[in-house]
């Protein structure tokens, strides 16, 4: 049997190992190796038979006192979503980084995020949650100003900042919670906070929800989004958009369903999703930058998942958790895309895309691929998951779900509206002013088509996969 | 089994003509054989599929639900008009189309748009119908994109419109299966029977707006003729004649399968105010407003565009009406306009190719030089106006008996002035293209090929000939009455034989054709006559010789514009539509502001949102 412990071990040791190596080549290799070794380990678990979940106990010292990681049907599904899009962007990035001098520190810093994304998925116990979650914060923080240019200093700084708030709500809630419980395994807090004072669970819920939920990014704690997005390399926007804030969502949700299941968080929760879903989208209607559009537009979809997944319902679930795995492969797409945008033209603004589309012909394809996706239009996978959501909001009955229904339209049209802008810009004849208006093809390099391919195929079948998505938040 | 290759062939021929397109930039024969192949292959299964009508093939498994296909009446009759103006518009570009500009990726589309539009109308549950629907519209996106420069923009304006069409029907289909369990036709009319008044009403509206808006009804009606005009002038052809008509399919097949009739008379609140009348009424501002915008048009795509609008109205109202004839009237004024609307713009696309332009402003006097293209448009401009012998006139009888019988004195004004407006606007068209005199640049102007001849040959047989057999078509008009449980119209071969009204268009067309004679021969035998040469002019004792140009053209019909123009080129609903963007834009910027980047602010945010968390927790209990 293959240990868990190895989704957290690998991805560091390499980690340590690119920083040793310190060369371009070797970071390179080493990190895409990882990729794939993690893939095939996450695969391995995906098709083991995982009724009852794996537990194993780290340095054999037993909970409450000793770190609990186990593994589950939902567990592995997320393990297999975070090191086949890592493994892709790592591909990516062999060609989008090539100008950059200090690859390893890159590469370094992205492995050792991925470390920190399985540890929050895997462990039990919630002050390992905070480490992982503090070591997933810094590392994006790195990330998100490793360009470093004015703008990204100031919207790592801000992360910064923002995130460290994060920190400390959440540690004032673990602290809450220990007092009452004594413990840190959150199976032990489950229990403990189910027979206390529900005014004293209730700011201890709060705090906890919106700490992590400055990570999620749901309203209104993610303010930070807009800024850490669009500044930071494409590779890492899209990693951050693509799974880092749906997993901070999942686990937040799992928590708040078992630990603190006693008072009902679903209500906040869906109407701060709804109000996501709308300012989102708004305000990405009105930019003229790409990446800021697309950043906008991730506060919106994390809008549409945390909605599904608060109706309360399986099929809710169900359906929030295909739209993450969807909104995985569409943000990618269009994250990864833009970058090149950015490589070619040297300008962030959409207008100075005019005409790419012609020159780019497979990257148009995709881009267009994944902005039918994230509209949802059938037969694309977006179709599926969107359909899912609002017919299990229909047979729900929670409260707010029409209205939820009617926000999710509204913003599909405002979400259309703004991507297709973009699409038309990218099929509308060259300006002559364009600084770099060459003629002839300028297609993404191979490496960065492959991991764009790969991400298109999965908003493209990604409906064959609707039976294996699972949907249980249990412990 | 030929169900099924009417929705196959069309997907097979986009995807090897949207291979071929991305591989091989030259291969302009090669795609246009495929495509005139292709669209054949699909005319002869639809043809074909006739023996099929009432089967059923069943989809693939989608949410829990075997999605389902087949052919109804209605269907057939549909499949029939996309098939047959396709192959016609595939034969018209064999020779229109030029290497370069909007090819490649035309025939693609074009087999895209089909497979989105027979998908539509094979669906025989409503998923499956939301599905094509959805694909229809973002293939009419495409394939608009096709065209001008102008065309993105125009393109973008359609897509906004037909999102929040989708997006509505999207929630109609989610409250309908939530409602009925089920994505059945049937099982959906059952649950809907039972639904109480402002139930009825959210599903009529949720049904029925998103067909209003793709058929183009007043008032959402403003993304059509900007969107179409700036096409290449065979799409605009192809989608005027049949896309927008899609939406009245739509209409028909909620109004009479899944809402059923009688609802529309439930809906009502009081007397005179029900669902029927507030369709008739839809019906009857599209029939107006559209055509006399259309009068002022300098463009003969925009103008023809506006009428694609306007006639749409008579389709609706005749539809509406729920009676023999105006349902017959309805459906068979679909046919008509299709045919001639297609002939229309194929002359005027005809012109386009030799001359460059389609400006009202700077054509005319291209009689002599292209006199098939000026036949054909006088045809069709004859249907068009609901002149005897054409086709057009027979379906117009029929919606102006019904309106008349049926005791809505004030729809039939509303048609007849509608007629009119089409009168004088179909006038301008012929006079301001082909009569007057030729501007010289005009000179080498020669008459378009054999292959975009052919299209206009046929559809000028096709005018006339349903219009002095109207029974060729309105036989089948029958049996989709039957389907749809109206009464069916009693037809002959040459016209209506029913107790509501009688026509016998070959008596008609007789009489038409005999009195034509005797004017005819009286003109002969009067010599009163003088022929003169093209630029022989007169102007009221003017002294003007042939070498100055004496150009009527310019700006027609310019003291009804000042007069009228104001009220139609700058209407309430633009006004509306505007400030309806503004407000999106004003939202959008709201929210913008949200993000004001200052730490402070962010920090306020966080912290309030853990106070405001912990009050909606306590208030919940």
């Amino acid at each position: 049997m293959v240990s868990p412990i190895l989704f957290i071990v690998v991805p560091l040791a390499a980690a340590f190992l690119t920083v040793l190596v310190n060369r371009n080549a070797g970071a390179r290799i080493l990190a895409l190796l990882t990729g794939f070794a993690l893939s095939a380990l996450a695969w391995f678990w995906f098709r083991a038979d995982l009724s009852t979940p794996v537990s194993v106990v780290i340095a054999g010292i037993a909970p409450p006192m000793g770190i609990q990681l186990s593994m589950d049907r939902l567990s592995a599904a997320l393990a297999l979503l975070i090191s086949v899009s890592g493994f892709l962007v790592i591909l990516y990035s062999q060609s989008y980084l090539k100008s950059e001098e200090a690859q390893s520190k890159h590469y370094a810093v992205l492995l050792l995020l991925m470390a920190a994304s399985f540890g929050i998925l895997l462990t039990r116990d919630l002050f390992n949650l905070f480490v992982f979650y503090e070591i997933l914060c810094i590392s994006s923080y790195i990330l998100v100003a490793s360009e470093e240019t004015k703008a990204s200093f100031e919207a790592s700084l801000k992360y910064l900042l923002l995130g460290s708030v994060g920190s400390l709500f959440m540690l004032v809630a673990i602290g809450l919670a220990y007092r009452v419980s004594g413990s840190l395994a959150m199976s032990d807090i489950a229990q403990a906070l189910g027979e206390a004072d529900l005014s004293y669970v209730m700011l201890t819920a709060a705090l906890f929800v919106l700490g992590m939920g400055i990570e999620a990014a749901i309203f209104p704690v993610n303010t930070w989004l807009p800024d850490a997005h669009s500044t930071a390399p494409s590779s890492i926007s899209a990693v951050l958009s693509g799974f880092v804030i749906e997993l901070a969502l999942i686990v937040l949700l799992r928590i708040s369903m078992t630990v603190f299941s006693s008072v009902n968080l679903m209500l906040p929760l869906r109407y701060m999703a709804l109000a996501g879903i709308l300012i989102g989208e708004l305000a990405a209607f009105g930019q003229t930058e790409l990446k800021r559009t697309l950043a906008y537009s991730s506060m919106g979809q994390v809008g549409l998942m945390l909605f599904a997944l608060t109706l309360g319902t399986e099929a809710g679930r169900q359906a929030g958790m295909a739209h993450l795995v969807m909104h995985t492969g569409a943000k990618s797409i269009l994250f990864l895309i833009a970058g090149y945008f950015i490589v070619r033209t040297g300008k962030r603004d959409i207008k100075s895309y005019s005409g790419l589309g012609r020159r780019m012909p497979l990257t148009g394809v995709f881009f267009v691929i994944g902005a039918l996706s994230l509209v949802g239009v059938p037969p694309l996978f977006g179709f599926f998951t969107k359909f899912k959501i609002l017919s299990a909001a229909a047979v729900s009955g929670a409260t707010g779900a029409w209205l939820g229904i009617a926000v999710i339209l509204l913003g599909t049209v405002l979400e259309a509206s703004y991507l297709f802008r973009v699409v038309r810009t990218l099929y509308s004849d060259p300006e002559t002013g364009n600084t770099r208006a060459v003629k002839g093809r300028m297609e993404m390099d191979v490496p960065a088509l492959i991991a764009v391919f790969g991400f298109t195929l999965l908003v493209i079948f990604g409906s064959f996969l609707l039976p294996l998505i699972p949907s249980g938040l249990a412990l | 089994m030929n169900t099924f290759l009417l929705l196959i062939f069309p997907l097979a021929g986009f995807l090897i003509a949207a291979l071929f397109s991305a591989f091989s930039k030259k291969g302009l024969v090669v795609g246009k054989t495929f495509a005139f192949l292709g669209f054949s292959a699909i005319v002869l299964v639809a043809i074909m599929a006739k023996s099929e009508i009432g089967s059923i093939i069943y989809g693939p498994m989608m949410f829990g639900w075997q999605l389902q296909f087949g052919l109804t009446a209605i269907s057939w009759y549909f499949a029939l008009m996309i098939s047959g103006i396709s192959w016609l518009t595939v034969v018209f570009s064999l020779g229109a189309l030029r290497e370069g500009g909007t090819y490649p990726m035309y025939y693609a589309w074009l087999f895209a748009k089909n497979l989105g539009m027979l998908g539509v109308i094979l669906s025989q549950d409503i998923l499956a119908f939301f599905i094509m629907w959805e694909f229809m519209s973002w293939t009419t996106y495409f394939l608009l994109q096709q065209g001008t420069k102008k065309a993105r923009s125009t393109a973008m304006g359609y897509l906004i419109y037909a999102i929040i069409a989708s997006m509505i029907l999207f929630a109609g289909i989610i409250f309908l299966h939530q409602a009925s369990g089920s994505f059945g036709f049937s099982e959906i009319a059952s649950t809907v029977a039972g639904f109480d008044m402002r139930t009825l009403i959210l599903a009529a509206v949720l049904l029925l707006a998103p067909m209003l808006i793709e058929s183009a009804a007043y008032p959402l009606h403003r993304w059509m003729a900007p969107a179409y005009s700036s096409a290449e002038t065979g799409i605009t052809a192809f989608l005027s004649a049949i896309s927008t008509r899609i939406g009245l399919y739509g209409v028909a097949i909620f109004l009479f399968t899944v809402l059923g009739f009688t609802a529309m008379k439930k809906l009502s609140a009081g007397h005179y105010f029900n669902l029927q009348v507030v369709i008739m009424t839809i019906g009857a501002f599209t029939m107006v407003v559209p055509t006399f915008t259309a009068l002022f048009q300098h463009d003969a795509k925009k103008l023809m565009a506006w009428h694609s609008v306007g006639q749409g109205g008579y389709m609706l109202v005749g539809l509406a009406t729920a009676t023999s004839l105006g349902v017959a009237g309805g459906l068979f004024h679909i046919f008509t306009y299709l045919t001639y609307v297609t002939l229309i713009l194929f002359c005027i696309a005809a012109v386009e190719y030799r001359t460059g332009t389609t400006n009202l402003n700077s054509l005319g006097g291209l009689i002599k030089k292209q006199p098939i293209a000026y036949v054909g448009l006088l045809f069709g401009i004859i249907g068009l106006a609901g002149i005897p012998p054409m086709n057009g006139f027979v379906s117009k009888w029929l919606i102006y008996r019904s309106l008349i019988l049926g005791g809505h004195p004030f729809l039939a004004l509303a048609a007849f002035i509608g007629t009119l407006g089409t009168i004088l606007s179909v006038y301008k068209l012929i006079h301001n293209i082909f009569l007057g005199q030729l501007p010289e640049r005009y000179n080498d102007v020669k008459e378009v090929g054999f292959f975009m001849q052919l299209p206009i040959w046929i559809l000028m047989l096709v005018v006339l000939g349903t219009g002095v057999f109207p029974g060729l078509i309105l036989g089948w008009v029958a049996k989709i009455q039957v389907s749809l449980g109206v009464e069916p119209l009693a037809v002959t071969l040459s016209g209506v034989q029913a107790s509501a009204g009688q026509l016998n268009m070959n008596v008609v067309s007789s009489v038409f054709g005999a009195t034509m004679l005797v004017a005819f021969i009286i003109f002969l035998i009067g010599g009163r006559r003088r022929i003169v040469g093209q630029y022989n002019n007169y102007a009221a004792g003017h002294f003007l010789d042939k070498t100055v140009k004496y150009n009527f053209n310019y700006n027609f019909y310019s003291a009804y514009e000042h007069i009228f123009g104001k009220r139609f080129l700058n209407p309430p609903v633009k006004r509306g539509e505007e400030g309806l963007v503004a407000l999106v834009e004003r939202a959008s910027d709201f929210a913008r502001r949200i993000y004001t980047g200052g730490l402070n602010t962010y920090l306020a945010y966080s912290l309030g949102a853990v106070i405001l968390m912990v009050v909606i927790l306590k208030g919940a209990i």
